[in-house]
């Protein structure tokens, strides 16, 4: 089942400079080892050392935050659509 | 505390407009929803803008336009060539002089009825418990984790409202945070390690991008101010400048959350540089002594 993933422009250079991504997975653990066969050095992104997303980047199925569902074990549907944001600093420099 | 107070000489404070003030916000008070009861209530409105940069230049700017009554502005910075792609608020012949002084010239020269106030230092654990009281809200315009984290605690700590906006590249963010219903904390519980996520001044970002979400800080403190729609309160909105794709997410209190928590362990600020891995903000000399200067 493909699932659709947003990268926003942060992310972008890890993509191709792809904004969406398609990608099969049944969880969203799937989806992200799968978009990192695809672009290998993704998971760097999405895991920190101990294997967990860091505290600093959410992943949303849909508009929610998986912390509100079942975390990377969140299941997903067809035409679920991913999201990875970061936190971002910008603003004054 | 480094605050200075500019005013143009003459600007009435009373309870009547001047027919001048009346045509200048006329666009304003012809509106329903304002009228000349909420253009009072703009007036008697204070904002404290954290940063002059990017995102504070249009934030502060729209406030004053709109006669917001007092708006406080904290930098300690000094105008750089490299701002000038988008910080509105200064201009060529500001290079090397404090933001503060440059964009409470240009707020002044926009607009001589409101009030700004000036702080020219950076916003420490030792002095934001003592700024941010003095306002109604309090909007994010820093430009570095470590303010964006003492901004949160503090705000939250004081019972304020925080309009929080960032940028990076081609993508902006704004929320709101209101106390009790979710901060900044709750979506972002850490920093990323220092490095990870780059800067503006590392990575870049598209000068109008800031102009969006500045829009959008000063459109949700006139809202805020008046009383009037809803909020960006529990979402998050997200702005993709290359795709003009706007989305909006869900943001929730988090029980567990250190500061706004059900059963919370941050009761006063803590030294955010240690928290975020980062070396203590430098200050520029320049700025160091224009705040001295007006201290
Ligand atoms: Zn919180």
């Amino acid at each position: 089942m493909p699932v659709r993933v947003y990268i926003p422009t942060p992310f972008r250079r890890f993509t191709a400079n792809r904004e969406y991504v398609s990608v099969e997975g049944e969880t969203v653990r799937a989806v992200l080892d799968a978009l990192d066969d695809a672009y290998p050095g993704f998971d760097h992104l999405v895991y920190d050392r101990e294997g967990r997303v860091p505290a600093h980047i959410n992943i949303y199925v849909n508009n929610r935050a998986i912390d509100e569902l079942a975390g990377v074990e969140t299941e997903l549907s067809d035409g679920d659509q991913m999201a990875v944001i970061p936190a971002l600093a910008g603003g004054a420099r | 505390m480094g605050d200075a107070e500019g005013r143009a000489p003459g600007a009435p404070q009373g309870s009547a407009f001047t027919p001048e003030e009346v045509m200048r916000y006329s666009r304003h008070m012809i509106m329903g929803p304002v009228g000349p009861v909420g253009q009072r209530k703009l007036r008697n409105a204070s904002v404290l803008v954290v940063g002059a940069g990017g995102l504070g230049s249009p934030v502060a700017l729209y406030l004053a336009l709109a006669g917001v009554g007092r708006i406080g502005l904290v930098d300690f910075d000094v105008v750089d060539l490299s701002n000038l792609q988008r910080q509105i608020l200064h201009q060529t012949a500001d290079v090397g002089r404090p933001k503060i002084l440059s964009a409470q010239e240009s707020l002044l020269a926009y607009n001589p009825h409101v009030t700004v106030n000036t702080h020219g230092l950076p916003l420490t654990s030792d002095n934001a418990l003592e700024i941010i009281p003095e306002y109604d809200i309090v909007v994010n315009g820093a430009d570095n984790f470590a303010t964006r984290y003492l901004a949160n605690d503090a705000a939250y700590l004081s019972g304020k409202t925080l309009v929080d906006g960032s940028i990076l590249l081609f993508d902006g963010q704004a929320t709101v945070y209101r106390p009790g219903e979710g901060c900044y904390r709750c979506l972002y519980p850490a920093p990323p390690p220092p490095g990870l996520v780059p800067s503006c001044a590392e990575a870049g970002v598209l000068g109008a991008i800031t102009g969006v979400v500045g829009s959008i800080q000063a459109t949700e403190v006139f809202k805020q101010i008046l009383g009037i729609g809803e909020p960006l309160v529990g979402r998050l909105l997200l702005i993709d400048a290359l795709t003009m794709e706007f989305r909006m997410m869900r943001v929730r209190r988090d029980p567990a959350c250190p500061l706004c928590g059900d059963a919370p362990s941050i009761h006063e600020l803590i030294d955010y540089d240690q928290f975020c891995g980062t070396p203590p903000l430098a200050v520029a000399e320049g700025a160091a002594v224009a705040a001295g200067a007006h201290a």
